[in-house]
This record gives structure tokens, sequence and C-alpha cells, in this order.
């Protein structure tokens, strides 16, 4: 087995001109030979830093103090000779964005095979010879080549022969962070550190890198530090956990006792604001500390040492309210007896069979030529949304489900089929009328992107208004209003986007979305760049807005943990299709459509009965290409169900157990896949009258598959 | 890829046909008349009206604008540019003879302040904020400060004249060209360290050189083998369009060393009025500047893959 990592009493401090953070203070742990070890912790935890310094990339940081000993050596203090041998050979590190962590202008080989060279002899590295290395695009010495392409092969990446010679821009997010870890595998380490590895991608890849790492992990003894902010991910792969909270570690021990009886509150309340513990459209707890004002960015997160955190729920019962009215018994009612009395109106939003494609190409030569080749990315959805309905729209990135949001705010036009709110068709945002644009508001995902630096919040809420030609007076009161709507207090209005924390960010998008008194609001996965505590505090405001406003929502995101919590209803989405649409407790507790099963049991740390535990790692081939979309069910060359018929017939979105489902064999694969066969041939007859009728284009596509 | 040439080479003739017109446009609208400008300076009398009259009929210059330029380019796409209206020889001959004598001096220029300007700019932004990075800046400064032919006369003094180490004026051997292509690459080069530095400096802090540092790279090869391929990138674009301001700075630094070329062709030849000169040095510098600007564009695919090769990918 391999050597041991000591972290003792770290301390690493980074100085900026205007004040010195410490960003880790006092952090001691172990990682045993051969042990996977999750660190755990929300942005500004130090958790990051920690695994930096281990392999001394802390750079700006300083490590001020405390030591870090791999196999009996002592890193802190260790020379760059060292230190480079040790990348070389013992401490790989993965990174978080795979879209950046690779180098654009060099092939995937090269990167590779740059690390196999450095393994076989980190004190030489003969620098011209280097240097030529990296100009041709293709590996010359066959025996390299071949190690390369047998790492390449370990990591999971298909067809890497024809891989190998290709650029990290040609590679989608999954398969990038694959050539990464093939990077790290080629320096046959001893312990691989992993920071956030699998937060950038689907939670899809996400399952199939996990496993591939605990594979790792079994075949080979190579320890693993994993580093995330996600309790799931840490509890399904590791031995033990370390949880960090401002620099320290506050909780260290095995995982199943630290998931099933945390001793740390800010374990416990970490875990409960976790959306997949808690009841359906309840309020969640959020891990709270002293009011947000205090905190406007994250170098100084409030201190916890001696403070017992409190939650929401324990704060409003006994009756302080810890941040402000957050827990105003008005509002509790009324969350009490959710969705009981939801009006049932008219639909305000309705979708019918609406399509976007893109073009391939905006180079006006294309054009002249008449090679417009256009990608479709929502193709035939219908949908209809009411008056404190929400809807979750989940599937994988590129799935469309962005596109949808967008054709519906008006940021992009249909192609086909029509959008009507309220009853009357609209299209862009150019021919919408101004009561039609106050209507429909909208969120995106990142709020430090979203919101203009160079403005203030007020004048960031007072855009739409102004816009929409309110006079000085009504838009000062107006904005005082929808702060306090999403819980800032009114002095905020004067305050910078870089003064405010993440969720608070958001929390202004929220407000800013609601200026106009929409009645529907997209959110383009708004908690998923926000810590969970955060992201409960989030989910809980967008509860009580929604029961204070009646507002319908559109919720996308790709965390199923969120929609389960927060949606009535939801949608599954694939290859710019909806392939399950249907109550949200059945639809995710007896999905009938294979590919709803396939991300459920993509979660991570979920244990519950309707993970069926399929071969992850198949599940884990990536979506066609949508300008080549597969013949037949678009989902067949990724479903574990999928039998001979399915690569010829495309199957219509039926009526199945209180939803819609686009599969062959709707719910029928789950009671018994043996059963199928017998009913194969009539499903089959039925289905080809269905698809000759509707001549969807799908049907005569000639397109191959992708992969 | 055929497509791509194709368009190439359209835009090409495009922007030439449009630079030959404006080019005999401005030439054509000029005040005096070459006419009688040469025949004075011909005989150093003035000349009778008759003898202007001969001389505008000889060379075509009492037609209208339209047909002196439909004649003088179609005479072009058959590579004839005219005659000088002087010694009546050929332009084109006259051109040949001197384009090399620029080019070569050009390229030496660009190949001095590239030399110089990589690894100072490097060196400045791997050492950022020490005093090889504030040294580096400065001299940056003086160099884009200082006017080239003054440069010039300074190397002419201290090198030349004071310590007799190379010629002062002339041109044809490796020592003849040292001086104006120093003097010529200076400026470009002082432009060009700022540009490495601020692209390396981004670059410097981009993850896959954080990267590149996690798989025991040494760090000189992070530098120069991760960081400056990346670096260089937007440097490309900037050197190419450069390119056509050393053209210009030729024509003064060939006159300050008395070097042959298309700059003391065209000098001489603006002086003289001697116009169908003028409008060959024009139409070639010309055709150099969009050359150089293609040549860029494949330097930039060479370096970055990213950059969609003409549609063969599919
Ligand atoms: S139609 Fe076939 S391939 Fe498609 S989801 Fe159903 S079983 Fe799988």
């Amino acid at each position: 087995m391999g050597p041991e990592l000591v972290v003792d009493d770290l301390r690493v401090r980074f100085r900026t001109r205007s004040e010195t953070v410490d960003a880790v203070d006092g952090a001691s742990f172990t990682v045993e030979p051969g042990a996977i070890v999750g660190l755990v912790g929300e942005s500004g935890s130090g958790k990051s830093v920690t695994a930096r310094s281990i392999v001394r990339l802390e750079s700006p940081g300083e490590i001020v103090d405390g030591s870090i000993k791999f196999d009996g050596r002592e890193l802190t203090s260790a020379d760059d000779r060292t230190l480079r041998r040790l990348r070389g050979r013992e401490l790989a590190m993965v990174f978080q964005d795979p879209s950046t962590t690779l180098n654009p202008v060099y092939t995937v080989g090269e990167q590779i095979a740059e690390a196999i060279r450095i393994r076989e002899n980190p004190g030489r590295q003969p620098f011209l010879a280097e240097l030529a290395a990296g100009v041709s695009s293709r590996l010359r010495t066959r025996r390299r080549r071949s190690e390369v392409l047998e790492l390449m092969e370990t990591v999971g990446i298909p067809q890497a022969d024809e891989r190998i010679d290709a650029y990290p821009h040609q590679f989608s997010g999954g398969m990038c962070q694959r050539v990464a870890l093939a990077m790290a595998l080629a320096r046959r380490p001893s312990l691989l550190i992993a920071d956030e590895p699998t937060t950038a991608l689907d939670t899809t890849t996400q399952a199939a890198i996990l496993d591939r790492l605990a594979r790792l992990n079994a075949e080979r003894g190579m320890g693993i530090l994993l580093i995330s902010h996600d309790l799931g991910v840490v509890s399904e792969l590791c031995d033990r956990v370390v949880v960090m909270y401002d620099g320290t570690v506050v909780e260290y021990g095995p995982a199943e006792s630290v998931r099933s009886d945390p001793e740390h509150p800010y374990t416990k309340a970490l875990l409960d604001c976790l959306p997949h513990r808690s009841e359906p459209r309840s309020r969640l707890p959020t891990a709270d500390w002293p009011p947000a004002d205090d905190r406007p960015s994250r170098s100084d997160e409030p201190p916890l040492q001696g403070t017992v955190l409190e939650t929401d729920r324990t704060a409003v019962d006994g009756g302080t309210t810890a941040t402000g009215e957050r827990g105003s018994p008005r509002r509790d009612a009324e969350t009490a007896a959710p969705g009981s009395d939801r009006r049932v109106d008219g639909p305000i939003v309705e979708l019918e069979d609406v399509a976007a494609s893109f073009r391939q190409s905006d180079a006006l030569v294309d054009r002249l030529l008449g090679r417009d080749e256009r990608v479709p990315a929502v193709n035939g959805v219908s949908l209809s949304l009411r008056a404190g309905e929400t809807v979750g729209l989940v599937g994988e990135s590129g799935c469309g489900k962005s596109t949808l949001v967008r054709l519906t705010a008006g940021l992009e036009e249909t192609t086909a089929g029509e959008i009507r709110l309220r009853g009357e068709r609209i299209g862009d945002a150019d021919s919408r009328t101004d009561d039609q644009l106050a209507d429909v508001g909208v969120v995106f995902q990142n709020p430090t992107t979203s919101l203009n630096p160079k403005r203030t919040v007020g004048q960031t809420i007072a855009e739409p208004l102004f816009e929409a030609g309110w006079d000085e007076s009504r838009r000062e009161d107006r904005i005082e209003e929808v702060l306090s709507l999403v819980d800032l207090p009114a002095a905020y209005a004067g305050r910078y986007p870089r003064q405010l924390s993440g969720g608070q960010c958001q929390r202004v998008a929220i407000a800013r979305a609601l200026a106009l008194e929409p009645s529907v609001v997209l959110l383009d996965e708004p908690t998923a760049a926000l810590d969970v505590s955060t992201q409960a505090r989030i989910l809980n405001l967008l509860a009580d807005l929604q029961a204070d406003l009646d507002l319908a929502y559109l919720f996308v995101s790709h965390d199923l943990a969120v929609v389960r919590h927060i949606a009535d209803r939801v949608a599954v989405m694939y290859l710019g299709q909806f392939v399950e649409v249907g109550p949200t407790n059945r639809v995710l507790s007896a999905p009938t459509h294979p590919y709803t099963q396939t991300l459920l049991d993509a979660i991570p740390g979920n244990e519950a009965e309707e993970c069926r535990q399929w071969d992850r790692e198949a599940l884990a081939g990536e979506p066609p290409s949508p300008t080549s979309p597969p013949d037949g069910c678009a989902f067949h060359p990724r479903c574990p169900v999928a039998s001979e018929d399915c690569t010829r017939v495309e199957p219509p979105l039926e009526a199945v157990d209180g939803g819609r489902t686009r599969c062959l064999y709707a719910g029928e694969w789950r009671s018994d896949d043996s059963q199928r066969s017998a009913g194969d041939a009539d499903a089959t007859e039925t289905q080809l009258i269905t698809n000759s009728e509707r001549t969807e284009p799908g049907v005569a596509r000639t397109g191959r598959d992708g992969r | 890829m055929i497509r791509a040439l194709v368009e190439r080479l359209g835009s090409l003739t495009a922007v030439l046909f449009g630079v030959s017109l404006v080019s005999y446009g401005f030439v054509s609208l000029t005040p005096g008349d070459p006419a009688y400008t040469i025949l004075r300076a011909q005989r150093q009398s003035p000349p009778s009206d008759a003898e202007v009259a001969a001389f505008r009929a000889e060379h075509g210059l009492d037609e209208p604008f339209v047909v002196q330029y439909v004649s003088w380019l179609s005479e072009a796409l058959r590579g004839d540019l005219g005659t000088s209206y002087y010694t009546s020889e050929p332009v084109t001959t006259l051109l040949l003879e001197s384009l090399p004598n620029t080019l070569e001096l050009a390229v030496a220029a660009m190949a001095v302040s590239l030399l110089l300007a990589v690894p100072t700019g490097v060196a400045s932004a791997v050492h950022r904020d020490t005093w090889i990075d504030r040294t580096s800046q400065l001299v940056a400064l003086l160099g884009v400060s200082m006017p080239n032919f003054w440069l010039g006369y300074l190397l002419i003094l201290v090198c030349s004249l004071w310590l007799g180490l190379t010629p002062a004026a002339g041109s044809g051997t490796l020592g003849h060209l040292i001086l104006p292509a120093i003097t010529l690459g200076t400026g470009l080069a002082a432009v060009v360290t700022r540009l490495v530095r601020t692209s390396m400096l981004e670059v410097l802090e981009a993850e896959y050189v954080r990267t590149a540092r996690s798989k025991g790279v040494r760090e000189r090869l992070v530098v120069y083998k991760h960081a400056l391929r990346n670096a260089l990138v937007p440097v490309v674009t900037i050197v190419g369009l450069q390119f056509g301001f050393v053209l210009n700075g030729a024509v003064i630094v060939e006159v300050v060393f008395q070097r042959p070329g298309l700059g003391t062709l065209l000098v001489d030849a603006v002086f003289a009025r001697d116009y169908p000169i003028v409008q060959g040095v024009v139409l070639v510098t010309a055709f150099v500047f969009v050359v150089t600007n293609q040549l860029v564009d494949l330097a930039y695919v060479a370096l970055d893959p990213r950059v969609d090769r003409g549609g063969d990918r599919a």
C-alpha cells in the first residue's frame, strides 16, 4: 500500500491590498494509504485551498504555519525539484472545470503523453524536445501512442484511437474530465486529489466518473482525497469525511457515522438543508447564521466557533426571527397547507408543438451559398402552466431546457408551433405588448454574471420599470416593495453586486424578475451556483413568493432532488423533446421512461428504493449530437431496455399512468423486462401506425448515430 | 479548403482593385501639371505650350480620367505598369529591382523586433512588478516614443562614425542591413513587448497553466510551452497589422540610410511627379500588405486549433 498523507494544523493566509484572510486556519486530518477521504464544506470554507496547498499550488496564498507530511516527507518546506518530482509521480490533482483546465492548443494525446514523459524522468524534461513535441498534432512514437491509448481506455473514453489527436474543444465536459483523469493516472500516483471533479458535469456523467474513481481505488489501491461541496457525492464514495467550515475542520470521521449521526451542529445543519432529505414542498431548514447583511463577500464568512447554528425552524419555533421577516406567522400559515387552495383557472402559459433550431454557422458566405444547416434544439414540445403551479424541467446539458426558457421569455424565436400567454399567441420579445412583457419574469443561473456589476441593486431592479415607463417616484416605491418581498433591507438598493453574497445576488435577480408583477416566472437553474444552505433559503423564498403572489414557475434544473422538492409536475427532456411529463411524486418515484430512471440512478448517494442501479457506466454515454439524431427512439443507444424495434420506430408521447411518456414500452419495462418481448408485436404495430400518421421529420431522418 | 482559397483570392483582387482606383484618383487630383513640371525640370527652362501638349498627348494625360484609368488598368493587368516619365524605364522593372531590398529590410526589422520583444515581454510578465518588469516597461516606452529617423541618425553617428563598426549607408551586405533593421525594428519591438506582457499575464493565470504545474512540468516549460503559445494568439494579429507600418517606416529609414528600395524610389518619384512610379509603389505595397494578412490568418490556424480551418470539420 502507498504512503500516508498527514495534514497537521495547516494555516494558509491570503494577503490582498486591503486585508489579510486566513483561508485555512488550523486544518488537521490524515489520508491513510489507499483510503478515499472526502473534504466537504461550502464556498469559503477553505477546502480547495487546503487541497491545493498539499501539492503546493496554494499561490496566491501562503502557508504560514503547520505541516503537510507525505510518506514521511515534509512538503511545506520542500524545494521546487522535490515538489516537481512528487507532482510528477505521486500526488496527482484533478481540478473542477474541465473546459478550462486542459490546454486548448495541444491535443489531448500530447497532454497525456507529456505526463507520462515526466513520470518516466521528472528531472530531465529537455527544453527544445518538449517544445517540439507540442507542435505536431500527432503523437509520433508508436509506443507512446499505445500507452496513451491504454490510459484513455482506462478512464472510459470510447473510440480513443480516433480521439487521441483531437483538441480539448472537440470534447464534451465529461470527456475532458476523463482526459484530465487520464493525465493524472499517467503519473501512477499513490494519491489522487480531486477538487470538485464532477461539479461542472451532468449527474449522469458525474455518476460515471465517481464509479470510475471507486474502481481505480479498488484496482490500484490509489488513495483519493475528494473535495466537494456535495455531501451526497462524498458520502457515496468516501470511507471517511472531513467537514470544513471557515478554515477549520469541524468534523472528521467515518462517512457512515457523519452522515447518519453528525456530531457537529454545522454538519447537521448542512445535511438538513439538502432537499432530498426533506418532504416535498415543505420548508427546508437552513443552516443559518447572523443576518445576511453582515456578509458582503465570501472571504469573511461569519465565525462559527462556539456559536450553535440555528435553523430557520428552531428560530420560528422559539418565536425569534433570526432573519427578520423570514419566519413571519402569516407565511408560515400559508406554507402549512401547500397546494391545497390553488386556483384552478385556465393555463397562463401554453406551449403547443413548439420547435426551435439554430444556425450551425453564422457566416454570411454560408448563408449566401445556401449552406444554412440548422440544428434542432427543441422539437414538438407542448406544455401548459397554471397560476400557482410549478413545473420542473429536467435533463442533461444540451437537451434544450434552457432554450425552452429563452423561447418562452421571447429571447429566442420559435421556428414552429405557438406559445400562448393567457390564450393570446405571443412571438419574440420585440413583438410583445408591454403587458405581455411584464407578465413573464426570468431568473438566470449565475447571479454574479447576470447582474451588471456597474449598477446598484436599485438601478438593476429599476431597469424593467424604466422600460415599462414608470415614473421616478413609483419606481422608488416599487424597488422598496420588491426588496422586502425577497427579504432584503431597503438600504440594499444603493449597493453594488460585488458587495453582496451569491445568495443575495440571486435575491436581487428574483426581485428584478418580480418588479413588473409577473404571473409567470421562468427560473433557469436558479440555485445551481449556490451553496446548499443558500440554496435552501432561496427555495424557501421561492415557495413563499409563490404562495403570496400565486405565481406560476417554470423551474429548470439538473438536480432532481431540488425539482422533487419544489415542483408539482415534472417534464423530462432529452434531445429537444419531452420524454416524460407527469406529476412529480409519480414520475420521480415510479418513472415510466427509462431515461427518467437513468437520471434517478445517477443521483449521488441515492439509496432509495426507486434506484435500480443499472450499470451507470453504460448509461453515462453522452447524448447523441442533435445534428444527427439516431433513428427510432432518440434514447435507444443509451437505453438499457432497448429492443430491436427501438432502433426503427420513433415512439410518440402517449398518456401513461397520469402523465405522458415517449417510450415503446412505457412503464412495462419496470414491472418485468421479460414480459416485454411478448407484448412486442402489437405494441410495435400500433406505434407504426401512429408514426406514419404523424408526419414528424424525425421518422424520415437519415441521421446516423453520432458517436 | 478550395472554397477558402477562392474566397481569399477574391478578396485579394477586390482590395487591389480598390487600392488602384484610389491611388490613381488621388494622384490625378494633386495640383500641378506633371507635364509642365517634368519638362521644366528636363530643360531647366519653362517649356512652351506646344511642348506641354505634346508631352500630355504622348503619355495619355489629355484623355478623360476614366479612359486614362481603364487603359492603365488593362495594361497593369498584363503586368505593364507604364514607364517612368523621366527615364522611360518600365515601372515594373524598377519595382522588381527595389522590392527585394525593401522586403529584406522589413523582414529583418520584424525579426529584430520579435527577437527583442518576445523574451522581454515574457520575462516582464513572469517577473511582474520586479525591477526586470519595470526596466523593460521603461525601455519599451522609450522605444515607442523615439522617432525612427532620429534613432537612425544616432546609430549612424555612434556605430559607423565613432566606432566604425558598420557602413553608414548603402546596401548589399549583412553589415549594411543591421543598422536599418534595428532602427526600424525597435519601434515595433516596443509595441509587441507590451502586448506579449499583457497577454502572458492573462494566460499565466489560466487554469491550464496551473494544471501544467500540477503535472510537475518545470517552470521554464510551463512558461514557454504551455503559456506562451496561447499568449501569442492575440499577438500574431497585431504583428501582422504592424507589418504595414513597418513598410511605412521603411520609406523613412531607407532615405536616412540611403538604401535603394521602394522608399527611396517613392520619395524620388513623388518629388519629380513621376506618377506611374508612385502608383506602382502604392499598388505593390498594398499587395504585400494584403498577402501578409493572409499569412497571419494561416499562422492563426497553426497556433490556435479552435479557429475553424476553412470548413473542413464536419
Ligand atoms: S422506446 Fe425503446 S429505446 Fe426508447 S426509451 Fe423506450 S425502451 Fe428505451
